[in-house]
């Protein structure tokens, strides 16, 4: 007999698989779609016509589409996302080396956010009307309209250059150095956090007051326990679609990370992006677009797998 | 409001006021709610003096933001400029109008392409339902799946670099959204009576969508329309900051930005603040519209304000 | 029998909002003692369920006035830590369902260990088997099984018991039960009226009891209380007001209610009851009323008339200001029509087979 959980999850997967496939197809064919020989457009018009026979060969432009599509998701699934004819690296190695600083940054952004969004929206809710409440909305509200890379800018200028407090540019992996690379993903977090800190507490402050106002809670008062207790029950309850909303979020931070990846020099995934739209490195730009994909995919799996298990009446249910 | 109705009923002839005055019965209740709600009225003030600088911008700005001034480079606000310049000598304020024309082609462009494929797939799935339904929300979802950056970024990235391609790009990151809103609002119209009524009396598949279900969802509709605006400055000076925007001796702002990031280590901070500053309003402006608008049109949808 | 009653409510006023307020539950007084079943009847929206949450301090959104006084202790204005003191190991309340009393995302059993630790100081495990033998008195099968259900997989009937079970965790020594069997099938109601008949007894407790049921108050309560319109406006023991109920609202209510032991035709009570953002001047119930004089009941609020041992009404057609006078009396009496064929004129509660 399959457990609840695992029907569920093998539905989410049925959901997942197809959404990656349509965009790798989407990916693969926009990619072949750009007017032009590819070859051509990769190495010049007046390269050596051998060099583009040999790319020509290369990427199977002489095979028919699907065989070509087929070629390469069954390497992608191998890990083998081919080599970039620009650079000449493997573009799964070019991947790997800059994912952890990417993600790091990624988690950065998510801590800080929760960080945020978690006291604001339990202080806006509980405070409704109030003084502290109109401040929790203006937060939510400017938090939505300040794009990232501005707020980036201008906490560079301020505690950058002219407090002087915290690194402007680069970055130093946690692993190797922990108070090093904190210090380098402050900046960088904050301003990758802080538009989604604004959705989560607006979510949050709205789902807690539609809790506040349920009768159990009065129950729960006659018990005689402390206002205190009563709140992180109803937080606890009011944070159930509040984390689907913070897994809608996470595709902000990836693409995000990307923006703030550029304003604080950080070589993350983002970097390897921007550079091969640059010089025209669409193999490169195909792996890294399909990893990002792939990503947000597989956390919104991971999240609608945790909302399903926190509640309990899809959970436990006869 | 049922006053004024009273009224209108009163003083119209019958015959027209059957038709006319449900109409601009309700339309003059939306005038009065809207005035009321300080949401919407500020939205509407910030978004309409953003309209209005971007349509004078030749009139109001007081140089020519073309026009380069080597001797007066990056130099930092004055009363000659408020705005300070670039490293050309160009006048920033001057700059930062004409890029407001910029940030409203995209901020009215990108919803009316998203929604002109989103809205009819929205409105397709809602009254369908079952596989055709599930089809196209599938397929948005796919596109949904993409982080919007990215998707703009790769969509730019193969049709190329231009105001056109851009507002085509960002729309079609947008239509998941209008499909999605769109359908929602479908779906709770389509079970009620006047559709039966409707199908039942025989019209046609599209009549019925067109007439009986689409006025339901045009509030939602009008909703989001604002929220993709915002969302669709931001990304195009996203995108534009990252170098794969509008091409670069248009002043957009996010391409603005791009620059006057390289001299924020030499303390020319005027080139990075003040367009962000543009861009800030504008989207707050947009965002408060919507927000009002929300309010105004369904405040069942938010009863914690 | 001169006590100090457990429970004194005087001039209890709750009001809503500031500018033009709506006073859900307009100055009633009443006193409760050790052991004794009180019975707050009337129809919805009369203001019982927000007087007996006032009593407690569970109005955040409106203004108490008056005095509730437990143990001789003020709860109006008393500072949380008082309330908190009282509420569970004083006073338990039994919520009307299953939405209404528990989260529905915990477990039964972990809410239920909750009221036990919040008013007892049990360790985790006492706890358990403490709140285990809860479920058990309420006559809930397979305590242990139950103990781990959500509130969503219990019945009506049995959730009620689980209700009433967590009210009780704290062993208070007043149970206030709200609504306790509305929405439950008729079969079950019965069931839950015996069970609140054990467990008073066996506990020695008082039980506050708020119902439009008129037929489940009288099968527990030996004193009661009609309110209508934020207002007491007939109070007696069971047999007093089921005998010879005084007020026409309390005889128009006795009409109107289905009785499965005297056969009478129903009469619904013409009209609804009043909104109370703007209620009727003088006395609320007159413009329903087949007695109203104008002039009379729709200027000043109408004297309480006593009629002796404790039964008293809030009306003028026992006054010499009404024409009707002691004629109307007589007849009012005699429109019931219901015999004393022990259910309405027993001293006792009666013990109802269904």
């Amino acid at each position: 007999m399959v457990s609840r959980l695992q029907a569920f999850l093998v539905r989410r997967l049925l959901w997942a698989l197809p959404v990656l496939a349509l965009v790798s197809v989407v990916i693969f064919g926009l990619i072949r779609l750009v007017p032009g020989d590819p070859a051509i457009v990769m190495l010049g018009a007046d390269a050596d016509p051998a060099r583009l026979a040999a790319v020509r060969a290369e990427l199977g432009l002489n095979d028919p589409i699907y065989v070509q599509y087929i070629d390469y998701i069954g390497d992608a699934i191998r890990g083998d996302l081919g080599r970039s004819y620009v650079t000449n690296r493997e573009v799964s190695a070019a991947i790997a080396a800059r994912l952890p600083t990417t993600l790091f940054l990624t988690l950065a952004g998510f801590i800080v956010s929760l960080a945020i969004a978690i006291p604001a929206g339990l202080l806006s809710a509980t405070n409704r009307g109030k003084t502290l409440d109109g401040v929790g909305l203006s937060f939510g509200l400017l938090g939505v309209s300040i794009p990232n890379f501005w707020l980036g800018i201008v906490l560079l200028i301020a505690f950058g250059v002219n407090l002087d407090w915290l690194p402007v540019a680069g970055y130093v992996s946690p692993l190797e150095n922990p108070v090093e690379g904190i210090r380098y993903l402050i900046l960088p977090g904050i301003t990758l956090g802080t538009a989604m800190a604004a959705v989560v507490t607006r979510m949050l402050r709205s789902e807690l007051l539609e809790e506040l106002r349920h009768d159990y809670l009065d129950a729960v008062r006659m018990k005689g326990v402390s206002d205190l207790r009563v709140l992180g029950h109803a937080t606890k309850n009011a944070f159930i679609p509040v984390v689907t909303v913070i897994g809608m979020q996470f595709g902000y931070l990836l693409g995000g990370s990307v923006v703030v990846e550029q304003v604080f020099s950080i070589p993350g995934m983002g970097r390897l992006l921007l550079d091969a739209i640059g010089s025209r490195d669409y193999i490169t730009l195909q792996g890294v677009v399909l990893v990002y994909t792939t990503f947000f995919v597989a956390v919104n799996v991971v999240v609608d797998a945790a909302y399903f298990f926190l509640n309990p009446k899809l959970r436990g249910e006869q | 409001m049922s006053e004024e109705s009273g009224e209108n009923s009163r003083t119209e002839p019958r015959a027209q006021s059957r038709v006319q005055s449900p109409l601009r019965r309700r339309g003059k209740a939306f005038v009065a709610r809207y005035r009321r709600n300080t949401l919407a009225m500020a939205g509407l003030v910030v978004t309409g003096s953003v309209i209005l600088i971007a349509l004078l911008a030749p009139v109001l700005a007081p140089y020519d933001p073309a026009a380069v001034n080597v001797p007066a480079r990056l130099q930092g606000p004055s009363l000659a400029h408020p705005m300070g310049t670039d490293h050309y000598g160009r006048d920033l304020l001057s700059r930062v109008l004409f890029g407001a024309r910029i940030a409203l082609q995209v901020a009215v462009a990108t919803p009316l392409v998203a929604g002109a494929i989103g809205i009819p797939v929205g409105l397709l799935a809602g009254y369908s339902g079952g596989r055709v339904d599930d089809a196209l929300m599938r397929l948005m979802d796919s596109i949904f799946a993409f982080p919007a950056i990215l998707l703009g970024l790769t969509l730019v990235a193969v049709f190329g670099q231009s105001l056109t391609n851009i507002v085509l790009a960002l729309g079609i990151v947008f239509i998941p959204q209008f499909a999605r809103v769109t359908r929602g609002s479908a779906v709770s119209v389509v079970e009620e009576e006047h559709v039966r009524v409707a199908r039942s009396l025989g019209a046609s598949h599209v009549r019925i969508m067109l007439v009986h279900v689409l006025p339901f969802c045009l509030s939602a509709i009008l909703v989001q329309a604002t929220v993709t605006a915002a969302l669709a400055i931001v990304l195009e000076s996203s995108l534009s900051f990252l170098g794969v925007g509008v091409p670069s001796p248009k002043p957009s702002w996010g391409a603005i930005l791009r620059v006057g990031k390289g001299y924020v280590d030499s303390g020319e901070w005027w080139f990075s603040v003040f367009p962000g500053l543009a861009i800030v309003v504008a989207v707050l402006g947009f965002n408060l519209l919507g927000d009002g608008l929300r309010d105004v049109l369904d405040p069942r949808t938010d009863p914690n304000r | 029998m001169p006590e100090t009653p457990l429970l004194h409510v005087e001039n209890l006023r709750t009001s809503f909002g500031r500018e033009n307020p709506l006073v859900a539950v307009d100055g009633i007084s009443y006193g409760l003692r050790e052991g004794e079943t009180l019975g707050i009847v009337g129809e919805s929206g009369a203001g019982k369920s927000v007087s007996v949450r006032s009593l407690v301090g569970l109005i955040d959104d409106g203004d108490v006035e008056g005095s509730v006084r437990w143990r001789g202790e003020e709860l109006v204005g008393a500072s949380s830590r008082k309330l908190r003191s009282v509420r569970g190991s004083g006073i338990g309340m039994v919520f009307q369902n299953a939405e209404a009393a528990f989260d529905p995302s915990r477990t039964v059993g972990a809410q239920i260990v909750e009221a036990v630790r919040a008013s007892r100081d049990l360790s985790k495990r006492a706890a358990r088997s403490e709140a285990i033998s809860l479920l058990e008195e309420v006559g809930i099968g397979d305590p242990e099984g139950r103990f781990g259900d959500y509130p969503h997989e219990y019945s009506g009937g049995m959730a009620q018991r689980a209700i009433i079970a967590m009210a009780l965790a704290g062993e208070p020594d007043l149970l206030i039960a709200d609504e306790p069997t509305t929405g439950l099938d008729v079969s079950v109601q019965a069931g839950i009226v015996d069970l609140f008949r054990d467990l008073v007894a066996e506990r020695d407790m008082s039980l506050l009891l708020i119902s439009h049921d008129l037929g489940v108050v009288s099968q527990l309560s030996e004193r009661i209380l009609v309110m209508y319109a934020g207002r007491i406006i007939e109070r007696g023991s069971r047999k007093q007001l089921l005998g010879s109920p005084r007020h026409p609202y309390t005889q128009a209510f006795l009409r109107s209610v289905p009785d499965v032991d005297v056969r009478k035709d129903l009469e619904p009570i013409r009209g609804a009851p009043p909104s109370l953002d703007d209620p009727p001047t003088g006395c609320r119930f007159h413009p329903r009323c087949p007695a109203a004089e104008a002039g009379i009941c729709d200027g000043e609020a109408p004297p309480t008339v006593d009629f002796g041992d404790g039964h008293e009404a809030t009306c003028y057609a026992y006054t010499d200001a009404h024409p009707g006078g002691d004629d109307y009396d007589r007849a009012a009496v005699e429109s019931v029509e219901w015999e004393a064929n022990g259910t309405a004129a027993a001293d006792e509660p009666a013990e109802v087979d269904r």
